[in-house]
């Protein structure tokens, strides 16, 4: 305790009470109260005032508190700007990086209708080929090769409001594992075919998380979150009536999460960014 | 007088010089700011009490800026620096509101 008592009652430097008693001068008894307007004595000096060495001392000092408060400013702000130019050029890269996986992802597509075209044209010669195409054109919709349109559900998921009480202390902020639990259980519910924000699902897609953004096929994504599957008319009534729909109906009402569910009666996905074949091989290479 | 002018060319000269602080004393600038501010209003209550001596400002300056540092660095050896440095913050603190509190006095008798 004294230790504190020490802090609260001599919040002065002793020093000076010492040096005062020294010079014979006697400051008041406590420290802390209130002085009359007598208790203030001139210093002990002679009425000409003649600069000793210790008030240059003084000057000097004050001179260096002053260029250190300024030093200390000037250099908290060229932090913060050299932290803030980091972070600008750091947003430009990854959106210059974005455009060009966006050009790119154009010519693949391109590239990949060129493909099928050859393919079909190839396989179409003989019998055999054909029964091969078609089997090629039945699996493709549920691979995730081409685009695809049909009836489906819209699912939007997004983020509780910030001013929300979920949204301050990030419970009210939409996971990796709530889109999964939602896509499974819209597979559940009899979907062939699921996009999110455009990215279409494959067998292979991941649905991850990585520094606070959701990451579908590799590619961050931003709330909110749509969610377009295409499938059967019943597809809608069966995820509402799931465990995972009415899970997220309770946080609407409760946390004020973004959560709706609408039929459509056409919608389109895109092919899926990457289709790898892991196993199969072309004939010729053997 | 002389003070508040040796005050201002002080700040006018850190701001026209900017000199560059080294990395590795960078840590330690806030502290020093901090325990500079704290012999500042320490000396400003002083006069007012007219008990200011200016070998014991410079004295305290001095020896409160480098042990605030001195302790901060410590504190780094040791693993606790950001927890001393916070310590350290809320003792000067302390002692600034309280002379801060007794110029208040002195100047507006309140």
């Amino acid at each position: 305790m004294s230790i504190l008592l020490d802090l609260m009652g001599s919040a002065i430097d002793e020093g000076y009470a010492e040096a005062a008693n020294r010079k014979g001068i006697h400051p008041p008894t406590n420290p802390t109260a209130v002085s009359k307007p007598s208790a203030a004595p001139k210093p002990a000096t002679s009425n000409r005032w003649v600069p000793t060495r210790t008030t240059i001392a003084a000057a000097v000092v004050l001179a260096m508190a002053g260029a250190l408060f300024a030093t200390a400013a000037v250099a908290t702000h060229r932090g913060n700007a050299a932290a803030h130019r980091d972070q600008s050029q750091l947003v430009q890269q990854a959106k210059l990086q974005t455009t060009a996986t966006d050009s790119l992802q154009q010519q693949l597509t391109a590239l990949k209708t060129q493909v099928d075209a050859a393919r079909s044209r190839a396989l179409s010669v003989t019998d055999k080929g054909g029964v091969l195409l078609t089997q090629i054109k039945d699996l493709e919709p549920v691979d995730g090769a081409v685009a695809v349109d049909g009836t489906g559900v819209r699912v939007v998921l997004d983020d509780a409001p910030a001013s929300n009480v979920a949204g301050n202390d990030g419970s009210g902020v939409i996971l990796d594992s709530d889109l999964q639990q939602v896509v499974n259980a819209l597979f559940v519910g009899g979907a062939q075919a699921i996009g999110i924000n455009g990215q279409r699902l494959t067998t292979q897609t991941a649905i991850r998380e990585a520094g606070g953004a959701i990451l579908v096929d590799y590619r961050a994504l931003s709330p909110p979150y749509t969610i377009d599957a295409i499938g059967p008319s019943t597809l809608g009534a069966t995820f509402q009536s799931s465990e995972t729909a009415q899970l997220f109906v309770t946080e609407h009402q409760l946390y004020g999460l973004g959560f709706t569910v609408a039929d459509h009666q056409r919608l389109t996905l895109p092919s899926a960014a990457n289709v790898v074949v892991h196993y199969a091989q072309p004939l010729d290479s053997q | 007088m002389i003070a508040a002018l040796a005050l201002a060319v002080g700040v006018v000269l850190g701001v026209i010089l900017h000199p560059t602080v080294p990395v590795g004393l960078q840590p330690y600038l806030p502290i020093a700011v901090v325990a500079a501010l704290d012999a500042v209003f320490g000396g400003i209550r002083a006069i007012l009490d007219g008990i200011f001596d200016d070998k014991v400002f410079v004295v305290s300056f001095i020896a409160n800026v480098l042990v605030a540092a001195l302790i901060v660095f410590l504190g780094d050896q040791l693993g606790v620096g950001s927890q001393l440095s916070t310590g350290v913050v809320v003792v000067l603190g302390i002692r600034i509101f309280s002379n801060a509190a007794a110029i208040r006095r002195h100047l507006f008798r309140a």
